[in-house]
């Protein structure tokens, strides 16, 4: 099955995709057999429970999983280009300036030792040839578009300074800074309070519309995917079990795992509550 | 009495020698609350707020720099090492992250009858029938309990966490944002597993979240915390349809609707340098920040 939102050209397709891990002798499937497209300018949006996939597709899409992993099937095109065929010098021209992430954990995705302006500059010296101080200039104006307070300040600071909210638009500028075509995001607000979390998705959502990136969305939080995407893929053990554009999903699951992520955010939803206190 | 009270409580964590500033940060500053006996309360607010500090100081897990803890009419704060351990069967905590909270090389029967043992209850035959019934009881198979923790998924270890918890019998649980690390299924389930337990063990929870509406499920009561004071309490229903304070309205805003989600809307946390005054009742049992 290939999940599909328009007629429009795809900027990513993954076709038949199998990964597997070794434990030991053991062989255990990760994925099989996931095909999925995102279309130029749109938002998809990447839900399931915990294990079943999402990061794993995120990590392959990005050619970072580690040594165990195995890839024993399908191909991964960007622009029509295999990446599964890419070396990794073509990998390195990519990142960053194609394909960029937010990875899930803040504080363990930057580098404690560099300051905030030097992680986010360090992309656009590597790829759009800017000079140092034009990078932190850049890396300030990012900044300033997440409504990040003070910063000026905040790139002169080091991750453990600033608080997870800020932590999490760092890394997001940091993904945005070399304006790259598709962007990865991968649960970017699970670990922060609401309040931050519906700040950050609108910034998020705000900045890929103005600079027509693809986004593909990672998460289980269904509010924070309604709220952004245009299409949905719903992930199971390893495998694509639904997909659809986000209004039908919502309004007619036809899975029992969708069915189960839709009927516990409805349970965590203000009318819900209402109605039972 | 209440069986939780709270007065005046502060905690202030003055810069380390490393720090240029010398900035002395209140974490916690001036809280007083009390929690009646079989009553719940929810302590909700953002990251940062001082929640976890409050919580690791009525455990005495922190010692706070002044204020007052009464538990079951005794004074927290004077109590040694044995008196503490003995008031630790009636005062139990559930942590956030499932993944450091249990020993790695411990098998889960063992982590459940650890408190047992320390506290001398049962013998050992016994002790294993009340192990296996805490299983039973938060919805876990028999089968796992030789197992190890790495073997179990992250809402399994929270069951596993609050078995070990709630085998002695305590009066009063702490959870700590107990929900943060699993995802919305599983949330979903352990918090229908502590309402459950809640009402047939009788505990009051202390229940610390950044999830408002899972604090109004499991609670009759919910506090509201912001940059380390209390900005507003009320009961839960309450707090919902008439809340008074800034911060606390931005927070229910935030609050997700599946229907309406679509028009994401961010609200506006009220500024940061608002000077926050003394608690005053706005109507019987809704307190809010002058």
């Amino acid at each position: 099955m290939i999940a599909t939102g328009s007629s429009a050209q795809p900027i990513l397709e993954v076709h038949g995709l199998s990964v597997n891990v070794y434990k030991g002798e053991h062989r255990v499937p990760l994925l099989q057999d996931v095909s999925l497209q995102l279309v130029c300018g749109e938002t998809l949006g990447l839900v399931g429970r915990s294990g079943s996939g999402k990061t794993t597709l995120a990590l392959s899409i990005m050619r970072l999983l580690d040594a165990g992993f195995e890839i024993s099937s399908g191909e991964i095109l960007f622009k029509g280009q295999d990446l599964l065929r890419a070396s990794s010098s073509e990998m390195r021209r990519l990142w960053g300036r194609h394909i960029s992430m937010v990875f899930q954990e803040p504080y363990s995705a930057l580098n404690p030792l560099a300051d905030i302006g030097t992680q986010i500059g360090e992309v656009m010296q590597e790829h759009l040839g800017c000079t140092r101080a034009q990078a932190r200039q850049r890396a300030a104006e990012l900044l300033c578009d997440l409504d990040v307070d003070q910063p000026e300040l905040r790139l002169r600071q080091y991750p453990h300074q600033l608080s997870g909210g800020q932590r999490q638009r760092a890394l997001i500028a940091a993904a945005l800074a070399g304006a790259p075509e598709i962007l990865i995001a991968d649960e970017p607000t699970t670990a922060l309070d609401p309040v931050a979390q519906i700040q950050i998705l609108n910034q998020l959502r705000d900045c890929c519309l103005k600079r027509e990136i693809s986004l593909l969305l990672i998460s289980h939080d269904i509010p924070a995917v309604v709220a952004l995407a245009d299409f949905v893929v719903v992930m199971e053990t390893g495998s694509i079990i639904e997909a659809g554009p986000v209004a039908h999903i919502i309004e007619a699951p036809m899975a029992s795992p969708t069915k189960e992520l839709l009927q516990a955010a409805r349970r965590f939803s203000k009318s819900a509550i209402l109605a039972t206190i | 009495m209440a069986l939780l009270e709270v007065r005046q409580l502060r905690k202030l964590f003055s810069g380390t020698r490393f720090s240029r500033t010398g900035q002395v940060i209140h974490a916690v500053d001036s809280v007083s609350f009390e929690v009646e006996n079989g009553e719940s309360l929810g302590v909700v607010g953002e990251s940062g707020s001082g929640k976890t500090t409050l919580a690791r100081c009525i455990l005495r897990l922190l010692e706070p720099t002044s204020g007052e803890i009464f538990f079951e009419s005794e004074d927290l704060l004077s109590l040694g090492g044995g008196e503490l351990r003995r008031m630790r069967r009636k005062l139990q905590a559930v942590f956030q992250d499932p993944f450091s909270s249990l020993n790695p090389r411990m098998r889960a029967a063992q982590i459940v009858e650890e408190p047992l043992i320390i506290h001398r209850l049962g013998n050992p035959q016994q002790r294993r029938s009340r192990v296996e019934e805490m299983f039973h009881m938060v919805g876990l198979e028999t089968e796992g309990l030789c197992r190890f923790p790495h073997a179990f998924s992250a809402g399994q270890r929270q069951r596993i966490a609050l078995a070990r918890a709630l085998v002695c019998g305590p009066s009063m649980l702490i959870a700590d944002e107990p929900l943060a690390a699993l995802d919305l299924v599983s949330q979903e389930s352990l918090l229908t597993l502590m309402e459950r337990l809640k009402l047939e063990m009788k505990i009051s929870f202390l229940f610390i979240s950044h999830g408002v509406v899972s604090a109004a499920r499991l609670c009759e009561r919910i506090a509201v915390m912001w940059r380390g004071r209390l900005v507003e309490v009320a009961p839960a229903r309450v707090l919902f349809t008439s809340p008074l304070h800034p911060y606390t309205r931005a927070l229910l805003r935030a609050v997700p609707d599946l229907e309406g989600a679509k028009n994401l809307r961010a609200p506006e946390p009220p500024d940061r340098t608002l000077r926050l005054g003394e608690l005053y009742e706005a109507s019987p049992g809704h307190w809010v920040a002058a």
